[in-house]
């Protein structure tokens, strides 16, 4: 601390004689003007006080005086002007850049698709990187963007910093349920055994542990005239228990992708919303190609700023046949099957599995044979006509 | 007051009006910190002894890497390894 503030009002260091030291220390303590002994013969003095030093230690021979610190290295600067002039518009900027909208947060709710339309949004009613904040009228905002926006009810823009935070609170739209309009029946979507059934609307025509085919009537939408007669929109859930088998196959040759060593990069440089072209070592992409695209933001002492990087990376390959071993077929089969199952299993519920296999010179092919429970009721709406 | 008690008194420190000194013991780089007030002169200095000179008295103090500070309002700070400090009276100073 002592060290800084030196530095700042600036220091001289006089060299006497070892032999003269003390006497030099006895008249700067009678002055009363601070100071640092260093072993050596070396006083450190402020240097306002040097003048006066001067003065007071004629009779004692100094033997060399330098002096050091800030109003030094100005007095030195005050030759270079092009530094000064460097030095007052890098602060100026500094001082302006604090006027500067840098980045804007939304505070709420929303998916990453949903937080880009609202930035939009606010860009339209003049809230965007880049702006003066002097020149933003955040109440015209609010209330433009509610007015424009279906989805938020509340909208509050704060500023922190060189940030714009908008807190916003998101619309509740409250859909009811829309009951189906018209008349249908309810078929089965497939073979099977009932194992339960439950009627919403309409007359159940099977029972349960009845077999049915696909496209059997299972709930009418027709009332018998003894029941009062009329059509409605027949609903219901019919659980059915049925059989089928899952084939997973992997075939022995596989089209693989050969990237070749050299990648090209292209490093785009976003600045205000501004893209700027900084190299690219291809022309157009090739056709066989995976395009890798990484967006960086910058940030300085965890503050975002407005500009943001892109390094795309082109990465061309062939397509080459690959002749696969018992154990990799074995492996994309079961990776297949699992896939598969997981896809089935998710409408219905398994009561039984059996997995066979079968290998051949150009395939492995695993077969599961499943027993699950399924709702298999389907509506299948018809046309009235009254005339 | 007689004679031999005012010459008496002209020796004695007045204790409300300054302390002599102050000493803090910095543990961990095993050094000292002295600051001393009502100094008259510094006698002799270097960076292993400083004799410092006050009204009636000198003290004597030895060590290593002994750094001198001077302020404005006349006390003495030193700082260093401290390893010595000896009171010695002188009616004459």
């Amino acid at each position: 601390m002592i060290g800084i503030v030196r530095y700042i009002f600036g220091y001289a260091v006089i060299t006497v004689d070892e032999e003269d030291i003390s006497r030099a220390i006895t008249r700067l303590l009678n002055l009363k003007i601070s100071c640092e002994v260093i072993s050596g013969g070396e006083i450190i003095i402020p240097l306002f006080a040097l003048k006066r030093v001067r003065e007071k230690l004629k009779d004692i021979e100094i033997r060399s005086i330098s002096e050091c610190g800030a109003p030094i290295h100005l007095r030195a600067l005050s030759k270079r002007r092009g530094i000064i002039l460097a030095i007052a518009v890098f602060l100026m900027l500094q001082l302006l850049s604090s006027f500067v909208l840098w980045d804007i947060r939304l505070e709420g709710e929303f998916s990453e698709e949903e937080n880009g339309s609202i930035l939009e949004e606010l860009s339209s009613s003049g809230l965007s990187v880049g702006k003066f904040w002097l020149s933003l009228d955040r109440d015209k905002i609010e209330a433009e963007v509610l007015a424009k926006s279906e989805r938020i009810s509340w909208l509050n823009i704060n500023r922190r910093g060189t940030v714009a935070y908008v807190s916003i609170v998101k619309k509740e739209i409250h859909e009811e349920e829309k009951k189906p309009q018209g008349f249908s029946n309810v078929v089965a979507s497939r073979d099977g055994v009932i194992e339960d059934i439950l009627v919403k609307e309409g007359i159940a025509l099977v029972s349960r542990g009845e077999s049915v085919r696909g496209g059997q009537m299972l709930i009418s939408g027709v009332i018998p005239a003894d029941k009062g007669g009329g059509y409605l929109y027949a609903e219901g859930e019919v659980i059915a228990r049925f059989s089928e088998e899952v084939r997973a196959r992997a075939t022995a040759t596989l089209t693989e992708k050969v990237y070749k060593s050299e990648k090209k990069r292209d490093f785009m440089i976003n600045f205000f919303g501004l893209n700027i072209n900084i190299f690219k070592k291809y022309g157009n992409s090739p056709e066989l190609c995976d395009i890798i695209e990484k967006k960086q933001d910058v940030y300085i002492l965890g503050v975002k700023l407005p500009i943001s990087y892109t390094i795309r990376e082109i990465c061309e390959y062939e397509l080459k046949e690959k002749r696969l071993t018992l154990s990799e077929m074995t492996s994309i089969a079961r990776e297949e099957m699992e896939k598969k199952l997981r896809e089935r299993l998710d409408c219905g519920e398994l009561i039984s599995i059996k997995t066979s296999a079968s290998y051949e010179d150009d395939y492995y092919e695993l077969i599961a044979s499943i027993v699950m429970l399924e709702d298999i009721a389907e509506n299948k709406e018809f046309e009235f006509n009254l005339e | 007051m007689t004679e031999k008690n005012k010459k008496r008194d002209k020796f004695t420190i007045k204790p409300q009006v300054k302390s002599l000194f102050h000493a803090e013991l910095d543990g961990n780089k095993n050094r000292m910190n002295l600051v001393f007030s009502g100094v008259n002169s510094v006698k002799d200095y270097s960076d292993r002894h400083l004799l410092l000179r006050f009204r009636g008295f000198y003290i004597k103090l030895s060590g290593e890497g002994l750094r001198l500070f001077v302020f404005e309002d006349g006390s003495i700070s030193l700082e260093g390894r401290i390893e010595g400090l000896e009171f010695l009276y002188d009616r004459n100073c």
